[in-house]
């Protein structure tokens, strides 16, 4: 079973029916319980930083998801849930994130317009240790971004699979053992983003 | 242009398709022509509800329960979103943005409410625009009712409030399948920082050329090229250099 994280914010409908889709068992929780017998964890989310935190904090949900991702059950963010995984964002004020992976998120640094909407195409970071997980059998496909805010590629060591924006390397998918998380939307990527959350389910087994 | 969208108009159920968002022939089953769209790799789908301000609004957001079940690309709903709780709604429904006009027009601390709870890639800034003299007046209803507010300014003040995206819908163009209102698209393209979508006027993959060659677009919503199977979304995608075909990659 995975468990969708339910902290009141953006489309997890969206989440749910692919996980369905691809034959998962997918439930909406924030039962503490729940979380903890999952065998993986996603934490969707659209929206500001900020609100997002603070609802993760409103559901006391800080400190069980730190506490199961270091204990080592997969947990994959998506979107804002990808940055809130982060240390720290940017966006309207510094705010602190959960802190499983240590970059941090900034007002991507492009000469054209935001947010980012739009495909672009993730591939392999160049000095990625190994081959990310995520993505096998996707090197180099599609998938879709909806952002103004991001980690930037500089060199950031657990940067698996990155895409361009106007010039910029934008982190698109961060994995650090069982932590992972995804800038652009799986759920909202066709194929190749079913084809990724196979992937990861296939982690949580 | 980077993104291929379809667009379809719906009433009582049934996807339609007018001209100048006028009178109406009807196209067939909204999650058939869903599921087509996104079988063909469209890249986002954008659901207008055209009545909505005379009926009820729930049909649509059902529907979208039910497209959104089999298909995962963006869905954009428009039509109809009042307030907050019409937001609320069609995001559970699985919705990703929603694109408001009336709603803005009457109220337009609105954008700053919705930005500011669901971000402002959750609101698109829909807008109807109509020539007059030499620039274009915003209109409401299906462009039925003008508003006294210049096209070029509203589309600043959108995104200065907050929206994410702007939908340009040409309401001359709209339907009659000669082309877009370039003019137009240019002269939001150029008052904004944010992405901008054309709507209205396509009617031969030469129309999509001409607005490329013009603007340097992020979107086109298309309605009669693909309702009327004049054109599937690889054939649209190959007459627009930007956009890329996820089956047979960049062009």
């Amino acid at each position: 079973m995975i468990a969708v994280i339910d902290y009141g914010i953006g489309n997890v409908r969206s989440v749910l029916n692919a996980l369905e889709y691809i034959g998962a068992q997918a439930v909406l929780t924030r039962d503490p319980g729940e979380l903890s017998r999952a065998d993986g964890l996603v934490l969707p989310g659209v929206g500001a930083f900020g609100e997002g935190m603070r609802r993760l904090d409103m559901h006391n949900l800080r400190e069980p998801l730190n506490s199961l991702a270091r204990a080592g059950k997969p947990l994959l963010g998506i979107c804002l849930g990808f940055q809130m995984l982060m240390r720290s964002s940017a966006e309207h004020g510094l705010h602190e994130g959960l802190g499983l992976i240590d970059h941090e998120v900034v007002r991507l640094p492009v000469d054209a317009r935001l947010p980012h909407i739009g495909w672009s195409r993730v591939s392999t970071a160049g000095d990625a240790p190994t081959p990310p997980k995520l993505l096998a059998g996707l090197d180099s496909e599609l998938f879709y971004f909806v952002h103004s805010y991001g980690v930037v590629k500089s060199s950031a060591p657990l940067v698996a699979g990155i895409a361009a924006y106007a010039g910029c390397e934008i982190a698109a998918l961060v994995e650090d053992d069982n932590v992972f998380g995804t800038q652009f939307h799986p759920e909202k990527s066709g194929e190749a983003g079913l084809q990724m959350l196979r992937n990861f389910r296939s982690l949580c087994l | 242009m980077q993104r291929l969208i379809a667009r379809l108009d719906i009433k009582n159920g049934i996807v339609i398709k007018g001209i100048h968002l006028e009178g109406q022939r009807r196209i067939g089953d909204p999650i058939e022509l869903v599921r087509k769209y996104y079988a063909q790799t469209v890249d986002e789908i954008l659901l207008m509800d055209s009545v909505a301000s005379l009926y009820g609004r729930s049909n649509l957001f059902h529907m979208i329960s039910e497209a959104c079940k089999t298909v995962f690309v963006p869905i954009t709903m428009g039509g109809g979103i009042r307030a907050i709780e019409d937001v609320e709604q069609a995001l559970a429904a699985g919705a990703d943005k929603v694109a408001v006009n009336s709603a803005l027009v009457k109220n337009p601390e609105l954008a700053e409410q919705i930005a500011s709870i669901y971000g402002s890639q959750c609101l698109v800034g829909s807008i109807e625009a109509k020539r007059r003299g030499i620039g274009w007046e915003a209109y409401v209803s299906n462009g039925r009712e003008p508003t006294g507010r210049d096209v070029v300014e509203w589309a600043k003040e959108l995104e200065q409030r907050g929206a994410g995206e702007l939908l340009v819908t040409s309401v001359d163009q709209e339907g009659t399948q000669r082309g877009f209102d370039v003019e137009l698209c240019a002269a939001v393209e150029a008052a904004v920082r944010i992405p901008v979508v054309a709507s209205g006027g396509a009617g031969k993959l030469e129309h999509l050329q001409q607005l490329d060659a013009r603007t340097q677009l992020q979107g086109v919503a298309i309605a009669s090229l693909l309702h009327y199977n004049k054109a599937t979304v690889a054939q649209l995608k190959s007459a627009l250099p930007d956009t890329i075909d996820r089956q047979g990659g960049a062009r």
